[in-house]
């Protein structure tokens, strides 16, 4: 069985992040790291290449300035080779010219019995990619699912809700989104840092693929403008009465936590 | 030449550090002490899994063929960590000890933990949890199964570094290739880096507590009395470090002054951790003595390291010894 995992390189979260006025958007220009939401699309690959028996895990990527950091991050967890699609001409990309040149990476590679995404980015939070790359490759899709297993050619998921799970099914070959926590990702042990250095990396240009960028005039999303997130509320301060608790339980209900 | 770590060695530092940071809490810690196990099994798979365990280990034993530069920052980041259980000596005096060995291979999966008691120590740490003890017979090393041996536990004070008298070693065990000073070299500079790793942290704790502990209206840690406590701890520290990576290259490399460089780097850490354990306790006041607070882990794990594979004036001797010639 053969998987393909995009995975998306960030700017490490633990640095304060900053906007480009210009774009109202991330600015991308320093040291990337492997968005965390999808280790847990790459442990999955790997736990169901290993469950299969056979085949391989492969990495897309799309990110400037030629960064492979993350992908090695990927491949160091035990994915094959990569192809990292970097090209200036993509900068500025909306979520569907992506959807279009990572379909396109994942049809370069020669096409999987499954492709895996994380429901969202750490960095730009769209969660459209995996569905659109779904339509335009034309394979089932289903999001947010926190429990694969594959049976033959069937795709089961438990597809999470706002109240618990759906179970799906689906044939394969199909595009999936996974959510956080879904499996552990493993620590990349030293051999396979090491082993990651000689993985092979495809590095190729939206030419390359056949896909006409679009670049910021033609995309079909714009950031109009930005604000300070609200200041955290003080929160509700409760009296004891002795019947406190009747209170914290209708606030954890509303929440829907239990 | 190059005196600097290469990005491989960062990277797997990092790598460690990261994992101990998510995987290995001070509450994991504390909970290893409360339940008197002396060792976190789960976490020592892990290790095992990075190849943490098996750095110094030749490639023919399943290892990663490193030397001890490429062990030190690793070490240092056990330190940091108080990972509990013969971690440094397995990684460092056993992998030495063990190589090419029937051994060797449980070394690098996890499944033989070794500990080691090459100067004569009345208490042997960590045979509650070790599969081999390495002893010293004149100069040569034997190792023996501790499965085989009588343990009596004494108490400690380092819940992660369990005491015990051994009977029954008499004649006992399988005679290794590897040379006494070289397998004590190898101990005292693992423990050296790990008491590194222990200061920083030390320093770190006392730190946060500094900034957050507010009296008279402001935080302690802007009152100049604390600032210099601070500093003159991390000033030994930092003073410490480059001779315990000196060290390193020079067991690695075998340099002749090996002994005395070694001895340096332990003499070195052992006051430093003095220093830093002294100061971070002074910086908390009465709480930093309590069982919830997470200094006293640290804390006491330094206390028992400082004298052991040879106390700050054994090794001070030593140095001198090296320079001026026995005495």
């Amino acid at each position: 069985m053969n998987v393909i995992v995009c995975v998306k390189q960030i700017p490490d979260p633990a640095s304060p992040g900053a906007l480009d006025p210009s774009t109202n958007t991330l600015k991308r220009d320093g040291k990337l790291i492997l968005d965390e939401s999808d280790s847990y699309g790459v442990e999955m690959a790997l736990q169901l290449v290993d469950a299969a028996g056979g085949g391989e895990v492969s990495l897309i990527s799309m990110a400037p300035n030629g960064e492979v950091s993350g992908l090695r991050t990927a491949l160091a967890m035990g994915a094959a080779k990569g192809i990292l699609i970097s090209d200036p001409a993509l900068l500025g990309s909306d979520a569907l010219t992506t959807a279009k040149v990572l379909a396109a990476a994942a049809q370069r590679i020669g096409g999987a019995d499954l492709i895996i995404a994380a429901t969202e980015s750490s960095d730009g939070y769209t969660g459209t990619v995996p569905e659109q790359m779904a339509e335009v490759l034309g394979m089932a899709s289903v999001t947010f699912a926190k429990k694969v297993t594959i049976n033959g050619a069937t795709l089961e998921a438990h597809r999470q809700t706002e109240d618990g799970y759906d179970e799906v099914t689906c044939q394969l070959p199909a595009v999936i989104s996974v959510t956080a926590g879904v499996v552990e990702p493993r620590y990349p042990s030293f051999k396979g840092i090491m082993a990651a250095k000689s993985k092979p990396v495809e590095q190729v240009t939206a030419a390359d693929l056949g896909v006409t960028p679009v670049g910021w005039a033609g995309s079909g999303q714009a950031v109009v403008s930005i604000t300070q997130a609200e200041a955290r509320a003080a929160g509700e301060v409760i009296e004891d009465d002795g019947e406190t608790f009747t209170k914290i339980v209708t606030f954890l209900e509303n929440l829907k936590v239990i | 030449m190059k005196f600097s770590f290469s990005p491989d060695q960062h990277q797997f530092a990092t790598g460690l550090r990261e994992m101990l940071e998510r995987e290995f809490t001070p509450a994991q810690l504390r909970n290893v002490w409360e339940t008197g196990t002396g060792r976190d099994a789960a976490l020592w798979a892990r290790l095992a899994d990075m190849g943490v365990l098996s750095m110094m280990l030749p490639e023919a034993d399943g290892g990663m063929g490193g030397d001890f530069v490429d062990t030190i920052l690793l070490v240092e980041e056990l330190g940091r960590a108080a990972v509990p259980g013969p971690v440094f000596e397995t990684m460092t005096v056993g992998a030495l000890a063990l190589r090419g060995t029937q051994w060797a291979a449980g070394v690098a999966d996890g499944s033989v933990a070794v500990t080691a008691a090459l100067m004569g120590e009345r208490y042997v740490p960590h045979a509650n949890v070790a599969t081999l003890v390495l002893l010293a017979d004149h100069e040569a090393v034997r190792a023996l199964k501790v499965s085989e041996l009588q343990i009596d536990h004494v108490e400690g004070i380092d819940g992660g570094r369990r005491l015990a008298t051994l009977s029954g070693t008499e004649g006992a065990g399988q005679f290794l290739g590897v040379d006494r000073d070289e397998a004590t070299d190898a101990g005292a500079l693992a423990a050296a880096a790990y008491l590194l790793g222990l200061s920083s942290r030390m320093l770190a704790i006392a730190g946060d507590y500094a900034r957050d502990r507010r009296q008279f209206g402001q935080p302690i840690g802007s009152f100049q009395a604390v600032k210099h406590l601070m500093a003159d701890a991390l000033l030994k520290v930092e003073f410490a470090r480059p001779a315990v990576y000196r060290a390193a290259w020079s067991h690695a490399t075998g340099a002749e002054t090996r002994g005395r460089d070694v001895s340096m780097a332990k003499a070195l850490t052992s006051e430093a951790a003095q220093k830093a354990a002294r100061s971070a306790l002074q910086v908390h006041g009465a709480i930093g003595y309590t069982w919830e607070c997470d200094l006293q882990l640290f804390m006491k794990k330094a206390w028992a390291l400082m004298p052991a594979w040879g106390s700050a004036s054994f090794h001070r001797r030593r140095v001198s010894d090296s320079v001026l010639g026995p005495r």
